[in-house]
């Protein structure tokens, strides 16, 4: 599903070379809940941008589907995140404009389909997530965990096959978070799909089918929970 | 220092292009100003200079009353006044055939009397003046200037051929006067001649035009005013000689009009420089946190983004100054020629920047500068650094509501309608321009709720139309609806001035066209003026060309038109004296139509032939209520004279209006024999260009004579209002690029502050080319508003505000023609000019980073 082929990624820092992953190797498998841990600057979310085609590696390959994303231009990639991908942000990054039906809608939106099939789509999702009353409303009245799950219905409106997550729980308290976690849980489990979701929360492990702890841009152990 | 080193000039030279756009607003709207202030005080100037050269010490002008000649014996009862100095002249713009150098002001001068009022500098020593002055005045000698000789290759005994009334006057050359006084005007289009040569030549025997006249030393022009009209009697005129003619006033309100647009275009400048430090504020609010929580006082802060922009602004303004002092040459010479083609009156000899329009421009852009700044200076130093530091994981906020700023902007609209109505109510009357101005402002603050509404009605159907990136696009717009409102108002403000101003030439030309398709019942016009240089001259001709003319093969039928500038309540109006029964017959053989109805009653046509009635053109009426059944009085040579109003017509001959009598009446009470005008018709079955060519021929032996097809006046006339509409022309183009600049600016802006939103859409999958359509279709949101607002706005300004101001300068009514062209011209023009606007920002969208623009704050 996604693979990682002996993957560097380096950063200009001023003049000095910074490796933000460093000859990572890595296959996640389809239907899994994969969580990945490590401190700060270790390479969680360098590794979750590649893995998404939001960034080409340095070095070495990250195969999506079994494509490696180099060989693909800009819109070939695009389409890739629109159709086969879902993201879930730490800071929601709604659209405040659009109302929450609207917000979860938008890669349909995007892919040109009209108002009334968008919203077959949209209403299962909604009520999934438990915002079916919300759905005409404005992003500014949701709370927190709103938000994020508006952000989780999104990630999911396309059908992907995959849904990338970073630091989904880091802007919300405990209970909210956890609530995030098993609807996170459920994308996995019950629909089949690959969730990866990269976090510094400790109880998302006990969620997660495989956990990778990443230092210094080097997996540092890959295991179950 | 250090501080405004790191924390304002890094940022400047980071973003170079919004520096630029602040700076060169500033500078455009400088410019604007500079240029009209400097061209209405360089008009001006250059008029009375011109003057005052040609004048000398003469401060006062003693003419007839009728405008007809002034006996030369009135001098005796002005030179009884003690100390008084006085000198008869006999001027005439001329042409000259051969030589092909614009009109020549000539004048019949008693040299020993006027060398007391003007400098003639010949380079003789006195003791042999006399002799010399006897040569180069003697009966066929003409005085012409250093710099005309030099141009010419004239030396003393060159031949020079004049063209006057009484055919071709061949001169000698006899004096040359150094470049001093009178000879300094016009480019040196300037020579003198004895009084007696040109009272020959120009067929004034024993007349003069005017007596100049200096006043004692120490005694002011205005105290020997009246002494001077006591000793000569109601039928002479004393009038101060830099008196400007309703001509001047005219060229010189277009210049003025310049000053209002100029200071729109610096209301722009003020909301583009808003804009900019807007944002760099917001950019570096992180900055000022850090700086603040180290210890940075507020006001270190605050000053820090004033500094900044006032020095932009004052760079700005230093460029615009420069730029509007070149801009100001292209305005002067459209004013002066304008001016110069019905009177030649203006020479421009320097463009004249005064100090206090330096200043002024100056520190008045600077100013605007700094006032834009203070506004986003001080609400960023309202927040305390704690805020500033914090992350922000809010949404947003909902779009503000303006329905206060609504309210006040429909008053303000209502206010401008009433003071519009005032107009055609006959209240005082404030001038159309405030109700523009009113407008204007009304708008302004009308758009931002209407933003808000109008982006709220379209959405689905920009949905529908233009798929996801409209319904972005529509939200986009309504996010900040005071900055759309304001962009939208700028570029449409702007083309708003060129379909009025085009409103207005395509009234005028539909209305001096129809004039002279009814009023011209000729095939040919024979005139002494050459019209690419001027329209009216003093060429005149015999009457007995006429019979010459009519004598030609090939030639109908022909009428006379005799032309007099007439004094008339401190103004010179245009009589027009036709003879009117061969007027009558050359209608009714081409068949009379519309407003020529009346000349076929026998009844109204003998009140016109016998000089109990006059017809005067609607412009005369409006500016002088004189309307049709009332009565005027003229003065003529042979005393004031009372004339019936008979009808009012449709006449766009002179701006300050003119009257149409018989000619027969004009030439015995004015004693003036000689025509302007022969006009013909040609035989049925002749063809006109033939008989053009055979009439050419007859007359080019003894005079210089122009043919003129009505389709020639019908060119002539709309070349000439197209010189006259250029001025606006040139505002037009200018206020429509800081327009521009304005869409620039707030899509750049809008781009930033969407950063964030943009990165979110190419992350769950819209393509650049998505990215770049919603930012494209925001501009021409924008930019279809402002074509629609400028369309509208455009007719009705022309229709009101500026109809109603011409009214008040000229008298002229002009029924409104709506240039669809134009107006297609002005939607569309806006619709490039917002595509081309929105490709820059449109292009910094799409190539954001995704994880840099997901990440920004």
């Amino acid at each position: 599903m996604i693979e990682f082929r002996d993957v560097r990624k380096i950063y200009l820092q001023g003049t000095r070379e910074v490796a933000a992953l460093d000859g990572v190797t890595l296959h996640i498998t389809p239907g899994g809940f994969t969580c990945l841990m490590g401190p700060s600057g270790s390479g969680k979310s360098t590794f979750l941008h590649l893995a998404g085609g939001l960034d080409l590696p340095t070095s070495g390959d990250v195969l999506i589907e079994g494509q490696p994303t180099r060989d693909w231009n800009d819109d070939a990639l695009t389409l890739l995140r629109r159709r086969r991908l879902g993201f879930v942000f730490q800071f929601f990054n709604l659209i405040p404009s659009l109302t929450v039906a609207e917000n979860v809608a938008l890669p349909l939106l995007l892919e040109g389909v009209s108002a009334a099939a968008s919203d077959l789509r949209v209403r299962p999702l909604l009520e999934r997530v438990g915002l079916s009353d919300r759905s005409q409303q404005a992003p500014a009245g949701l709370s927190g965990g709103e938000m994020q799950r508006t952000a989780i219905a999104r990630a999911l409106v396309a059908d992907p096959a995959i849904v990338l997550a970073d630091e989904p729980t880091g802007n919300l308290d405990r209970a909210t978070g956890r609530g995030i976690l098993e609807i996170l849980h459920s994308v996995a489990k019950r629909d089949g799909r690959t969730v990866v979701i990269v976090t510094h929360d400790p109880s998302a492990a006990e969620y997660a089918d495989r956990v990778v702890r990443l230092r210094d841009g080097r997996i540092e152990s890959d295991g179950s929970p | 220092m250090s501080l405004l080193r790191l924390f304002a000039w890094r940022p400047l030279r980071r973003r170079p292009l919004r520096t630029l756009l602040g700076a060169s607003s500033v500078a455009l709207g400088v410019a604007l100003f500079v240029s009209a202030d400097v061209s209405n005080t360089t008009v001006l100037r250059a008029f009375e200079e011109t003057g005052e050269r040609l004048g000398g010490r003469a401060k006062l002008r003693v003419t007839f009353a009728s405008g007809a000649g002034v006996d030369e014996a009135a001098i005796g009862r002005i030179e009884e006044l003690p100390g008084v100095v006085a000198a008869p002249v006999l001027q005439r713009s001329v042409s000259l055939s051969e030589l092909k150098d614009g009109p020549v002001l000539v004048l019949g001068v008693d040299f020993w009397k006027d060398r007391l009022l003007r400098l003639y500098d010949f380079k003789v020593p006195e003791r042999e003046l006399p002799a010399y002055v006897a040569t180069a005045f003697r009966s066929d000698g003409i005085v012409v200037t250093r710099r005309f000789a030099e141009r010419h290759g004239l030396k003393t005994g060159s031949p020079l051929v004049l063209d006057a009334p009484g055919g071709r006057a061949r001169l000698v050359v006899t004096g040359i006067i150094e470049n001093e006084g009178p000879a300094r005007i016009f480019g040196g289009n300037f020579m003198a001649m004895s009084l007696a040569s040109a009272q020959k030549h120009f067929a004034r025997p024993g007349l003069v035009d005017q007596i100049d006249v200096a006043p004692p030393d120490g005694t002011a022009p205005e105290s020997l005013r009246p002494r001077l009209a006591a000793a000569l009697g109601p039928a002479y005129s004393v009038q101060p000689i830099l008196r400007r003619s309703a001509v001047l006033e005219d060229a010189l309100s277009r210049v003025r009009a310049l000053v209002v647009v100029s200071v729109v275009a610096l209301v722009v400048g003020l909301f583009i420089v808003y804009n900019s430090v807007s944002i760099s504020v917001v950019e570096r609010l992180r900055d000022f946190a850090i700086l603040r929580s180290v210890g940075a006082l507020r006001r270190q802060v605050l000053n820090l983004v004033l500094v900044e922009w006032t020095v932009i602004g004052f760079v700005g303004s230093a460029a615009g100054l420069a730029a509007g002092y070149w801009l100001s040459s292209v305005l002067i010479a459209l004013s002066a020629k304008s001016a110069n083609a019905l009177m030649l009156s203006i020479d421009v000899r320097e463009v004249v920047l005064t100090l206090p329009t330096a200043v002024g421009a100056i520190a008045s852009g600077t100013l605007v500068s700094f006032l834009a700044a203070l506004v986003p200076a001080l609400e960023s130093m309202r927040i305390p650094p704690a805020g500033l530091l914090g992350e922000a994981s809010s949404p947003g906020r909902d779009a503000p509501r303006y329905f206060r700023s609504f309210a006040a902007g429909a008053a303000l609209i209502g206010a401008a309608s009433a003071l519009v109505l005032g107009f055609y109510l006959e209240l005082p009357p404030f001038g159309g321009l405030a109700a523009t101005v009113l407008i204007f402002v009304g708008v302004a603050l009308v758009l931002p709720q209407m933003t808000i509404w109008i982006s709220k009605a379209a959405r689905p159907a920009l949905r529908r139309i233009l798929r996801i990136e409209g319904r972005l696009a529509a939200d986009n717009v309504a996010k900040f609806p005071a900055r759309t409102a304001l962009t939208t108002i700028a570029l449409g403000g702007a083309l708003s001035m060129m379909v009025a101003s085009q409103s207005f030439l395509a009234s005028l030309k539909a209305s001096a066209d129809a004039w002279m398709a009814e009023a011209f019942p000729f095939d040919l016009s024979i005139s002494g003026t050459d019209m690419s240089t001027q329209l009216y001259s003093p060429a005149r001709f015999p009457d007995s060309l006429a019979a010459r003319a009519a004598a030609v093969p090939g030639v109908h039928s022909a009428y006379t038109v005799a032309m007099h500038h007439q004094p008339y309540r401190d103004q010179e109006v245009l009589i027009f004296a036709i003879d009117m029964e061969g007027l009558h017959r050359m209608h009714r053989e081409r068949g009379i139509t519309g407003r020529m109805t009346p000349l076929a009653d026998a009844d109204f046509r003998g009140r016109l032939v016998r000089g109990e009635a006059v017809v005067a053109s609607e412009n005369f009426m409006n500016r002088y209520g004189a309307p049709a059944g009332s009565t005027i009085e003229l003065q003529t040579s042979e005393g004031p004279r009372k004339f019936q109003i008979a009808q009012a017509v449709e006449d766009y001959s002179w701006p300050s209006g003119a009257i149409i009598m018989e000619r027969e009446i004009y030439r015995r009470l004015w004693k003036d024999d000689l025509i302007a005008y022969i006009d013909l018709r040609v035989e049925p079955g002749a063809r006109v260009d033939e008989v053009r060519a055979r009439l050419s021929e007859e007359l080019k032996g003894t005079h210089t004579a122009f043919l003129y097809s009505p389709e020639d006046f019908r060119r002539i006339g709309d070349a000439t209002l197209g010189e006259a509409f250029r001025l606006a022309d040139v505002q037009v183009v200018i206020a429509v690029f800081i327009g521009f600049l304005g869409i620039l600016n707030t899509l750049l802006i809008s781009v930033l502050r969407r950063t964030r939103e943009i990165g979110l859409l190419r992350a769950v999958g819209a393509t650049r080319r998505q990215i770049r359509r919603t930012v494209m279709i925001e501009s021409l949101l924008m930019a279809a508003s402002a074509g629609a607002i400028g369309v509208a706005a455009g007719v009705v300004g022309a229709a009101l505000p500026l109809r109603l101001h011409t009214v008040q300068v000229t008298g002229y009514w002009i029924p409104l023609t709506i240039p669809w062209t134009w107006l297609g011209a002005a939607f569309a023009g806006a619709l490039i000019l917002g595509a081309a606007a929105s490709i820059l920002p449109a292009r910094r969208a799409a190539k954001l980073n995704i994880l840099d623009a997901i990440a920004y704050e």
